[in-house]
């Protein structure tokens, strides 16, 4: 083989002639106990189909198990959605429809409008000396005060 | 590589293969079967895929080591298992040593013998050179291992294989002896 021998530089082949005559030796024997190919072959063939059809099996269970789990889970979510619903309910409270003393206060009122124009009997005491001062802004350019020349400029009411 | 090429380049090295599925077990026949049946399920299942690039030889070697290592890492669970099971039940230990089917001469039984008293790297090397006709360098592509390192346990193999043939006990009756 002397090509073979080229390709490989790394093999000493005068000083492991020894050993190489005692491996060629064992390979012969042990090719007479080799197994016959096809009884293999036919036996591989079964169990590759075996572990496809297995996997592709365990892959249908895996993912009709991922919808059922989704299923159960948004079933979950749903009651959950309705508990806490109706727990916040029972804490705030159902507005009462029937309250009567608001239906009667709306009844009174539309019969008497006047409750609604009720005035506070103190409300003048708000009043103050000057209030209309506030009230009026002088116009730019005037020279006159209202204080000096005793009339009052133009004033525009707020 | 269609499923027919494919059968055909297996079949061409099947008994290469079983060569080196025995090597990978430690000579244990049972396993090597068990562990040649897996690689070529992985083969043709498409779970290991010949992606070119090396020689299809390389390649299926080193699917071959690795269902060979995984054989071994479930034999070696197995084992720590019946062996607590055993000791629970205080029973003698369970060993799993395979029986040896092969007929050989004294010679080969002795490079046998040595080759399992080497370190599985060592061993690895010289049966990928020796045995199969590789070269150094393919060698360490099936062993995962850079090309110095795998150098380095192919000359510390030879030396120590020769020394363990040259004080295996036989050996005086066979020297000069033509080959069996």
């Amino acid at each position: 083989m002397p090509d073979r021998e080229r390709s490989h530089p790394l093999r000493d082949s005068e000083d492991s002639e020894d050993l190489r005559r005692l491996f060629r030796e064992l390979r012969s024997q042990e090719a007479l106990s080799a197994p016959a190919f096809q009884d293999m072959m036919v036996r591989a063939r079964d169990e590759a189909r075996q572990s496809t059809e297995a996997r592709e099996s365990s892959l249908q269970g895996r993912s009709g198990g991922r919808l059922r789990t989704v299923r159960s889970r948004l079933l979950a979510g749903a009651g959950l959605l309705a508990a806490a619903a109706v727990a916040a309910l029972m804490l705030v409270g159902i507005p009462d429809a029937t309250d009567h003393s608001f239906e009667e206060a709306v009844r009174s009122f539309s019969t008497n409008p006047a409750l609604g124009a009720w005035r506070s009997p103190t409300r003048d005491l708000l009043k103050v000396p000057g209030m209309e001062l506030l009230r009026t802004v002088p116009d730019i350019g005037d020279s006159t005060w209202p204080g000096r020349s005793g009339e009052l400029s133009r004033t525009h009411s707020l | 590589m269609n499923p027919t090429e494919l059968e055909a380049q297996l079949e061409e090295l099947h008994r290469e293969s079983y060569g080196w599925a025995l090597a990978c077990c430690g000579w244990d026949e049972s396993e090597a079967d068990d562990v040649l049946q897996n690689a070529y399920i992985k083969v043709i299942s498409g779970q290991a895929e010949f992606g070119g690039r090396s020689s299809f030889r390389t390649w299926l070697f080193g699917v071959i080591r690795r269902s060979a290592q995984e054989s071994r890492r479930r034999t070696r669970s197995r084992e720590k298992t019946l062996t607590r099971v055993a000791r629970l039940q205080e029973n003698p230990a369970v060993t799993n040593s395979g029986e040896d089917w092969v007929e050989r001469s004294q010679e080969t039984d002795r490079l046998v013998a040595a080759l399992e008293r080497i370190s599985p790297r060592q061993r690895e090397v010289v049966h990928l050179v020796f045995y199969h006709d590789l070269s150094i360098a393919e060698a360490a592509g099936i062993m995962e291992v850079s090309l110095g390192s795998a150098r380095t346990h192919y000359e510390r193999a030879k030396n120590r294989l020769r020394s363990l043939l040259r004080s295996a006990p036989g050996k005086g009756a066979e020297e000069g002896s033509p080959h069996a």
